[in-house]
């Protein structure tokens, strides 16, 4: 047997350095024991590649959940405003029906006009502005933090007589809360301009549901009137 | 992406979701390590939120001297051997025995699977998994840690405890003696299929 036989694995697994390579392929082409296991075990690593394991379900709950708040308490006012005036463009759309009834008399058999209902429109949601008002929130919440706290981080450091390496480590640790912080209301953020898409979605389709009811009950009218306006037509006659 | 280091040192400051991330980033190897490892599936489940709930409480013992999915594997490793010795029995093989086609076909890798790849690959996976559970446990597990999650030799010396040199020879032994056996079953198969093939026609 090779003496050689455990370097074998250096090259199977690719932790060999390029020289070791190198020398490793000048002796397989003079050894059949460790040419042989070179190939055996190719073979034995593509097998093992057949035992698969089953996709779990995630097992980390370890964290509570946190406590439910009504939703419209955890919109801010901004938001909510935002939201009402997406609302008032998507159903503003859908407003503009307009009924008009043609002249029941005349020569020629008067026949109602088409009715048209409006169709919703594509939706109105204008994201973009959106994540601009959601910028300038943040902006605006971020200077004011700023201002508030600007007094304090000087103050407090020279109360408690902070030298100025700690005072660095501190100040980067709270930068980095804030950055934390500030990635956590954007995910909220972002999390609550989706829900508002979807709902503006599911408004838009339920809008067109109602509509094309509206529309057949508006056709089915206007076939009665313009049957009653024949039968008058005929007795007039 | 964030390194796990940065989670790490997030995590440690008291950050949930940066320990949700690793949890996110770690949680399928750690559990494809217990299962290989437990070869049970609510086993394993529970092994996986254990070391997750070690590791969450022993961040701050952590000083990063090791990468922090070697120190997780660890854990996962440790909490193996815990479950293993107080059941006092090696891990079962549980290999599933459904031939039933429409559960083959809930099975199938892939749509261009083909049924008899997809029978190919289950007694390939089933004859694997005897072969690895007969082999002693050190060299079963420098196997895994190397096939399946792809460490160092190095890694493995440090997370088994022992030098360089033992992780490539337990290494070298299993994977002879895999090979003895994989090849003896292999053959074994086709002469039942030839055998098969002959009395049907």
């Amino acid at each position: 047997m090779c003496e050689q036989r455990e370097r074998v694995l250096d090259y199977l697994y690719n932790e060999a350095s390029a020289a070791s390579r190198s020398e490793l392929e000048e002796h397989f082409l003079a050894c059949d024991d460790c040419r042989d296991d070179m190939r055996a075990f190719r073979r034995v690593r593509e097998d093992l590649l057949a035992w698969d394991v089953p996709e779990p379900a995630s097992v980390w709950t370890p964290f509570a959940p946190a406590p439910v708040v009504p939703w419209f308490r955890q919109v801010p006012a901004w938001a909510m405003a935002a939201a009402a005036g997406l609302m008032f463009v998507v159903g503003g759309a859908g407003a503009s029906t307009a009924l008009a009834i043609g002249s029941a008399r005349g020569a020629e058999p008067a026949v109602m006009a088409a009715v048209p209902v409006a169709v919703p429109a594509e939706p109105a949601l204008d994201a973009q502005a959106i994540a601009s008002l959601v910028r300038q929130e943040l902006s605006s919440a971020r200077a004011e933090t700023t201002a508030r706290m600007t007094p304090v981080a000087t103050a407090v450091p020279a109360a408690l007589k902070l030298d100025a390496a700690t005072e660095r480590r501190l100040l980067a640790q709270t930068n980095q809360l804030v950055g934390a912080s500030e990635e956590r209301q954007m995910s909220l953020v972002r999390g609550f301009l989706f829900e508002v898409a979807l709902e503006a979605e599911r408004q838009r389709r339920d809008d067109g549901q109602r509509l094309g009811a509206l529309q057949a009950q508006v056709n089915q009218l206007q076939d009665y009137v313009n049957q009653l306006l024949v039968l008058q037509q005929t007795k007039v006659q | 992406m964030t390194s796990d280091e940065e989670l790490v040192a997030r995590a440690t400051a008291g950050d949930q979701d940066a320990f949700s991330q690793l949890v996110a980033r770690w949680e399928r190897p750690i559990y494809a390590l217990a299962y290989r490892t437990l070869r049970r599936e609510e086993e394993a489940r529970d092994v996986v939120q254990d070391a997750f709930l070690r590791a969450y409480r022993g961040l701050k013992g952590f000083k990063g001297e090791a990468k922090f999915s070697s120190w997780l594997y660890r854990i996962t490793l440790n909490l193996c051997r815990d479950w293993m010795r107080k059941q006092r029995r090696a891990p079962v093989v549980q290999v599933s025995e459904g031939t039933d086609p429409l559960d083959l076909a809930d099975q199938q890798a892939a749509p261009t699977e083909s049924v008899e790849d997809l029978v190919a690959r289950r007694e390939m996976s089933a004859a694997v998994q005897v072969a690895m559970a007969d082999l002693p446990e050190e060299q079963r597990m420098a196997i895994m840690l190397k096939e399946y999650h792809g460490l160092t030799f190095q890694e493995i010396a440090d997370m088994l405890d022992c030098p360089l040199s033992t992780v490539k020879t337990r290494l070298y032994q299993g994977l002879s003696v895999l090979r003895r056996r994989l090849e003896r079953q292999q053959a074994e198969t086709a002469r039942l299929r030839r055998a098969t093939w002959e009395s049907t026609t």
